[in-house]
């Protein structure tokens, strides 16, 4: 997460990116472009889709800003947002065509590579932390649905489990989650700082 | 489809709210919640955790070239009227140096020739691939048939010897033909590049290779009117295409 920046708030932007204002989008872009290049870099795993979903997320802001509405989400939020939901459908398509084979092995081996919180060129998130108090298959099952777009039937199906499980692995594992966040700082404490 | 009971609904809002249900189970869900605050706002609690996880992806830096790219899009004179626009109108997703070559109908193909013995290329690999396919390029076609069609030369620079090409445009339009030869053909992983330069800003206007006797002809479609150019210009790039020129020009022309 990056620090409160001085200057006009993400929402102003936002605003003025509807009014067709260039320099505003490109403000927003320096903001929180690595997030959105990071975020589908982590889905996609290829650099290559992360820049075209990038870019292509940012040039959807760019024609459609009026659409956003700042009481549903912060501006960040909503880019993230729209960000994985882009890159999942990529993702699922690549699935349907030339990577219809990827094993279970390596797309959890990449995972393991994207949560590598040691690496010193990352900054490693609070998240992963909670995460890695999960037990590995509670944490698995959400890694699979969340970030890789699988439903909880097709993890089943992958991990070659009954529904029931993958879905009680979800549910308990979000739901220690849900507790850890209430016991620390929650997310809305995180936005009032912001 | 029956109403699901509530404390079913309540195990699967977290699933819901990280995307992980089935098509088939959203639809009950979304009935249920309509109905219920109790769920709702267990569902904002879910929500708040699927808005940490997106925080949590450890930050990586972005290529330099899409913020170069984004300021290319948005920063060419004329721009939008954002209150206008159509979503019909949105780019599609690949970068626009990629899409930027249209695809070649008869019309292209008799244009292309006329183009290519303007300037003495010989055009027959062009007549013996460009098949009569179906529906015609309607820019290529209006090109054609301006009455106030122009061209220029392109001349090469010392990084191409040898190589030339000929610009077919109309005034006030998007597209344009290019015709190049005396360029060598280049491996899969470069193309050359087309570049439209409006003062000091570059615009992509297309990739290209040429065929095994280093000719080429390319429909372009220009960002703008191609009158909002002040020259044209050809270098090496990757295979992707680049934001800015990497290489040196090895073609170059003015603009009237």
């Amino acid at each position: 997460m990056p620090p409160a920046s001085a200057g006009p708030s993400d929402q102003e932007l936002i605003q003025r990116v509807a009014r067709g204002e260039s320099d505003a989008l490109l403000l927003l872009y320096q903001r929180h472009g690595s997030a959105v290049y990071a975020l589908a870099h982590y889905v996609l795993r290829d650099a290559a889709l992360a820049e075209e979903t990038t870019q292509e997320i940012f040039l959807s802001v760019w024609l459609k800003a009026g659409q956003y509405r700042s009481e549903y989400a912060l501006v960040r939020t909503w880019l993230l947002s729209i960000t994985r939901h882009r890159a999942i459908d990529v993702l699922r398509h690549r699935r349907r065509t030339d990577h219809a084979n990827v094993s279970l092995d390596e797309l959890m081996e990449t995972d393991e590579r994207a949560l590598a919180v040691n690496d010193p060129q990352l900054e490693g998130g609070e998240l992963h932390l909670l995460l890695r108090q999960l037990p590995p298959e509670q944490r698995t099952a959400i890694e699979l649905a969340y970030w890789s777009g699988f439903t909880h039937q097709e993890i089943a199906e992958r991990l070659k489990l009954p529904v029931g499980t993958v879905k009680s692995r979800i549910l308990l594992g979000l739901r220690k989650l849900r507790d850890m966040l209430r016991e620390g700082e929650s997310a809305s404490d995180r936005i009032a700082r912001r | 489809m029956d109403e699901m009971e509530h404390s079913t609904v309540q195990d699967l809002i977290p699933l819901y709210a990280i995307g992980a249900l089935a098509p088939d189970e959203i639809a009950p869900v979304e009935e249920h919640l309509a109905g219920c605050a109790a769920c709702r706002a267990l569902l904002s609690e879910y929500q708040l955790v699927a808005e940490e996880l997106l925080e949590q992806v450890p930050e990586r830096r972005a290529p330099d070239r899409i913020g170069i790219w984004l300021e290319n899009q948005t920063r060419r004179p004329a721009r939008r009227a954002p209150s206008t626009r159509r979503p019909s109108d949105a780019p599609k997703a690949e970068p626009f140096w990629r899409r930027a070559i249209a695809v070649p109908g008869w019309a292209f193909a008799l244009a292309a020739l006329a183009v290519l013995l303007a300037i003495g290329i010989n055009a027959l690999w062009l007549l013996q691939s460009a098949r009569a396919t179906a529906g015609t390029d309607d820019g290529v076609a209006r090109l054609i048939s301006a009455p106030d069609r122009k061209s220029i030369e392109l001349v090469a620079t010392g990084q191409a010897p040898g190589a030339h090409g000929q610009l077919v445009y109309a005034p006030g339009s998007r597209v344009c033909l290019l015709a190049l030869d005396g360029l060598a053909p280049l491996p899969p992983e470069n193309a050359y590049q087309v570049w439209l330069l409006h003062d000091k800003e570059r615009s992509s206007a297309g990739l290209f290779n040429t065929n095994a006797q280093g000719q080429a002809v390319v429909v372009l479609q220009a960002p703008d009117s191609i009158t909002e150019y002040n020259e044209i210009g050809v270098t090496v790039e990757p295979a992707r295409g680049s934001p800015a020129p990497t290489t040196p020009r090895l073609l170059g022309g003015k603009l009237d």
